[in-house]
């Protein structure tokens, strides 16, 4: 037994130092920085306790505002994005699954293959389709009389730009998990409904759905942390705005934190300790929630 | 009833199409727009079939960026990611799987929970860190933060589980130690799982954008994603360049991705079905 | 004799070893990508062929946003620049961090003085009795480009652009027609960028400042700011000389299309419009829209030594080499194009060569410089706001002006509590 001992914390060393020394210690040093003033060129300049904390909560203070404005960004993008892209997976994956589709594979190819690009190309073709004076879109639009519409300049449509362009990069991500999902459900269950004289919808509702719920669940979590983190397509294609209508809190966090002439770093600290405690807050009560039904 | 039939099987696969279109089209327009010169892109009307294609744009980037160099980094970076984190995945995942010590279940419990952590929470502190080293501007910087990633730990451990316990005791009967068991029986019997992994993780660490672009500061150690964004600054309202860009960037993603995309799929499907 | 043979071609081998072991690197970053980069490129390269085994230079560049996080990072882990450049709205900030080195000492060395530049540009590298960077261009932020092609068929004089606020109205009527069944318009103002540096060009020239002395006010919605602004306002809104709602880049395009008699932008476009076919155009700085003193708006770059960790004196040395043979060959740069910081530069030939620049460095003089502070740009950022509420019709002006104010006036509070 003892000497199983030696051998099993050998094999765990070499990952245990990585995961600790980017993961556990990142997590305390994390929340140590959220009270301190930090510069990106002084380092760190002294702990001040709560400060940031409190400063963050002031309505007075200007960042407090804008970081609260980022947060609200975020949350209408999770507003707009979650439910759209779980079930936009979910329509692909029925379709893919339908029996009367023939050109099975190459569309699932098709559906996917975004999933494999990094999020400044996406970002980068997007811009170029929605571009405003020049853009394919906007010429479409044009040519059946609307008139261009700036997709990234103004509001609605910058949202819309940034969901658009997200659904089109992850939706396949989803589609693929359910198509997973689809498959697990036996077919028996089918064929007995088919036997009862079940139409689409009712089997849809009482045997899809609830065989899916796990997979719904999982989709659920995945989509609201990955919408959380929303980066990429905000800073390359709107540069957050119109205003700060699209910046959402992880681009706000980048910016103040990388901003060499004043000492932010500190307050970047808090902000992630705070964002960051609200989704996981969100990510628990989802699971004791629901997740114990899915268990 | 075939009528009902008939239709159906009309309109799924007329709805397929014109979504293979949609799908389709903003590659099939990067791919267009690449080669037209920058001066008659921005004509309007837009011009859908040039009469004057060019390798301009492709030449522009070549010489006016270092991307050979971009692609090269890539390779490296995501390779060794994706080499190492297997390599120490596959022990850490034995050890939590079959060896027995004190503290084992806590610690997977511990590793399990980190999965929750935003990563928001670590990326200044990391950052930090990473400074602190010098790392910052390596491919250190890369490839270290990213073997603390346990996805991998999880996957294989619950594999490992799986495997019939039976080959492990004979080998042990014969006199195996460890190593043996875990290279001659662990990893060939769970070789799927482990090309899984691999290859999560080499297109985890290819794709990834917001922590190289935090911690490489000079062009020439940019990562393929940090080139886009830098093609994309660059050359701003040269379009044609930028989609030529765009695509020597999306095309070595997309042979890649089409070369393994069984298993990528499997590791997909894994953490949403299993996970 | 073989000996002696020997014994020289040694000695030789040793000295021309020692003399390569001891060429000084020097690495050297800027924000110049792009076309415009590879002519500063050209001067670097000559720099190195004239000065090879003594000096190497290696230039790289960045995105202006990646520059300023990439620098000081480096520089506080101990790596990065020897040298490089800054814009005029950093250097008062790297300054004080104690980034870079103050070039007072070498200023015989470079054979520089305050009466060789443009008082403004001068002024805003030197500052705490210390010169900080070494002024190498000016890039005015407001050109006023137009058709003169326009212009004839509206009875106008092709090369006399309007001088003040009364005729740019005129002009601007005058070309706003209906031209085969194409509405024309006299100009086109942004709803966003570059509309700043017009306000802020009008704005100097009512004799306005942003801030009070200590920055802890914003001032800006007096008369100075409201009627540049209003000024703006009515070219959409009275007059409708310019379209509403003009998206960025619309006015760059229409005027190289030829349906924009008259067009704000930096000088930066320069280049764009002198490679459009058939646009015959002329550019001068910004006129005088205002009612006090002429100003224009600009940027402008500086060469800096950085605080590098053990940068020996060689390299300093080496550096101000460099230096001075930039300053020496800048024509060169200014093709870029850019306005010299030095009116000497006028008189070089190559200068005089380059299409249009020697007209439009003519009013040089003119040029003004905000005054920065580390808070400036986040300061700045609510006007920007404004000019975009103001122009899309969602605010009056005033309106627009006075929220910009409050929310300057809340960012400039926060000196005191952080």
């Amino acid at each position: 037994m003892r000497k199983n001992s030696i051998w099993g914390y050998l094999f765990l060393l070499p990952f245990l130092s990585f995961f600790g020394l980017f993961v556990i210690f990142p997590l305390i040093r994390g929340v140590y920085m959220s009270m301190t003033k930090w510069g990106l060129y002084g380092g760190n300049l002294g702990f001040i306790g709560l400060k940031n904390y409190q400063l963050l909560f002031d309505p007075n203070f200007f960042m407090s505002r804008q970081f609260w404005e980022s947060m609200w960004a975020t949350t209408q993008f999770m507003i707009f994005s979650v439910p759209l892209f779980i079930f936009s997976g979910l329509g692909l994956a029925i379709l893919i699954n339908n029996q009367f589709l023939k050109i099975k594979t190459v569309s699932r190819m098709i559906f996917f293959v975004p999933v494999a690009l990094s999020a400044p190309v996406i970002a980068v073709i997007w811009m170029w389709l929605l571009e405003y004076n020049s853009g394919l879109i906007n010429f479409l639009l044009t040519f059946i009389g609307i008139g261009r519409i700036p997709w990234l300049t103004q509001q609605p449509w910058a949202w819309i730009s940034i969901v658009i362009t997200t659904l089109w990069w992850t939706v396949g991500w989803n589609m693929i998990i359910f198509l997973g999902g689809l498959q697990n459900i036996p077919t028996e269950l089918y064929d007995a409904a088919k036997v009862d004289g079940a139409n689409s919808w009712n089997t849809f509702i009482h045997i899809t759905l609830p065989g899916l719920r796990n997979v719904i669940f999982f989709i659920t979590i995945f989509q609201i942390i990955a919408s959380f983190n929303l980066f990429a397509q905000p800073q390359l294609m709107t540069g957050g705005g119109p205003g700060r209508s699209t910046l959402p809190v992880m681009l706000y966090i980048y910016q103040t934190a990388f901003n060499f002439s004043l000492p932010y770093m500190g307050i970047s600290s808090a902000m992630s300790v705070i964002s960051g405690g609200i989704i996981l807050i969100i990510i628990m009560i989802l699971f004791l929630t629901l997740g114990k039904e899915a268990y | 009833m075939v009528n009902k039939k008939i239709i159906k099987f009309i309109t799924t696969n007329f709805l397929a199409l014109i979504l293979i279109f949609l799908f389709a089209f903003p590659i099939y327009w990067m791919i267009i727009d690449s080669f037209m010169p920058n001066d008659l892109i921005i004509k309007w009307p837009p011009i859908f079939i040039p009469n004057k294609l060019t390798l301009n744009n492709y030449l522009q980037i070549i010489n006016g960026t270092p991307i050979i160099r971009w692609f090269l980094n890539s390779i490296f970076v995501s390779v060794a990611v994706a080499t190492l984190s297997v390599l120490i995945d596959i022990f850490a995942a034995y050890a939590l799987a079959r060896m027995n010590f004190k503290g084992r279940d806590m610690i997977f419990k511990i590793i399990l929970g980190a999965l929750s952590i935003p990563g928001i929470i670590l990326f200044l502190p990391n950052y930090v860190t990473v400074n602190f080293f010098g790392w910052t501007n390596t491919y250190l910087a890369i490839i270290l933060p990213a073997l603390a990633g346990t996805f991998g730990v999880f996957l294989l451990r619950q594999f490992f589980i799986g495997i019939p316990r039976e080959l492990e005791e004979a080998a042990k009967i014969d006199g195996a130690g460890f190593f043996s068991i875990v290279f001659k029986i662990i990893v060939p019997e769970a070789w799927p799982a482990i090309i899984t992994l691999f290859v999560m993780n080499f297109m985890g660490t290819w794709n990834d954008y917001f922590w190289p672009l935090i911690v490489l500061n000079s062009k020439s150690m940019y990562t393929l994603p940090v080139g886009m964004a830098a093609i994309q600054s660059q050359y701003i309202q040269w379009y044609g360049t930028m989609m030529a860009g765009a695509f020597m960037i999306a095309l070595p993603s997309i042979v890649v991705f089409i070369i393994v995309q069984r298993y990528y799929i499997k590791g997909i499907v894994f953490t949403g079905v299993k996970g | 004799m073989k000996k002696v043979v020997v014994f020289l071609m040694i000695l030789s081998l040793l000295t021309v070893s020692f003399v390569m072991a001891s060429q000084i690197e020097l690495s050297f970053w800027n924000g110049f990508t792009g076309p415009d980069g590879s002519y500063f490129q050209k001067i670097v390269d000559q720099f190195n062929t004239e000065f090879a085994g003594k000096i190497h230079v290696t230039m790289t560049t960045m995105a202006w946003g990646d520059y300023w996080t990439k620098v000081p990072v480096s520089l506080a882990s101990g790596q990065g620049p020897d040298i490089g450049i800054s814009t005029e709205d950093h250097i008062l900030s790297i300054a004080d961090q104690g980034m870079i080195r103050p070039l007072t000492p070498y200023m015989n060395t470079l054979g520089v003085s305050k009466d060789k530049f443009y008082s403004a540009v001068w002024d805003n590298g030197y500052f705490k009795n210390q010169l900080w960077g070494l002024p190498i261009d000016q890039n005015p932020l407001c050109v006023l480009y137009w058709n003169k092609t326009l212009f004839k068929e509206a009875g106008l004089n092709p090369d006399q652009p309007p001088v003040n606020r009364q005729q740019f109205i005129e002009y601007a009527q005058k070309l706003t027609k209906v031209v085969n069944g194409n509405q024309q318009y006299g100009t086109m103002i942004s709803t966003g960028w570059p509309t700043y540096f017009i306000w802020y060009s009008i704005f100097r020239q009512n004799g306005g400042s942003l801030f009070n002395s200590d920055h802890t006010k914003a001032i800006y919605n007096d008369n100075a700011g409201l009627d540049a602004l209003q000024f703006l306002y009515d070219l959409v809104y009275k007059y409708h000389v310019s379209p509403t709602n003009v998206q960025v880049d619309s006015d760059v395009r229409a005027f190289q299309n030829g349906t924009v008699g008259m067009e704000f932008n930096g000088l930066w476009e320069l280049t764009a419009y002198e490679q459009t076919p058939g646009l015959d155009f002329g550019a001068v700085l910004c006129p005088q829209l205002g009612s006090e003193i002429p100003a224009v708006d600009s940027g402008a770059d500086y060469l800096v030594i950085f605080n590098k960790k053990g940068m020996s004196n060689d390299n300093i040395q080496a550096a101000l080499t460099f230096f001075k043979y930039v300053e020496e060959h800048i024509s060169i740069w200014m093709q870029s194009p850019k306005l010299p910081a030095e009116p000497s530069v006028l008189s070089d030939s190559f200068f005089q060569s380059i299409p249009m620049l020697a007209s439009i460095t003519k009013d040089a003089n003119n040029i003004v410089y905000p005054h920065f502070f580390n808070l400036w740009g986040q300061a700045t950022g609510p006007i920007w706001d404004a000019i975009n509420y103001a122009l899309t019709g969602k605010k009056t002006p005033v309106q627009a002006l006075n929220d910009a104010v409050n929310t300057s006036n809340q960012i400039l509070a926060s000196q005191q509590t952080y």
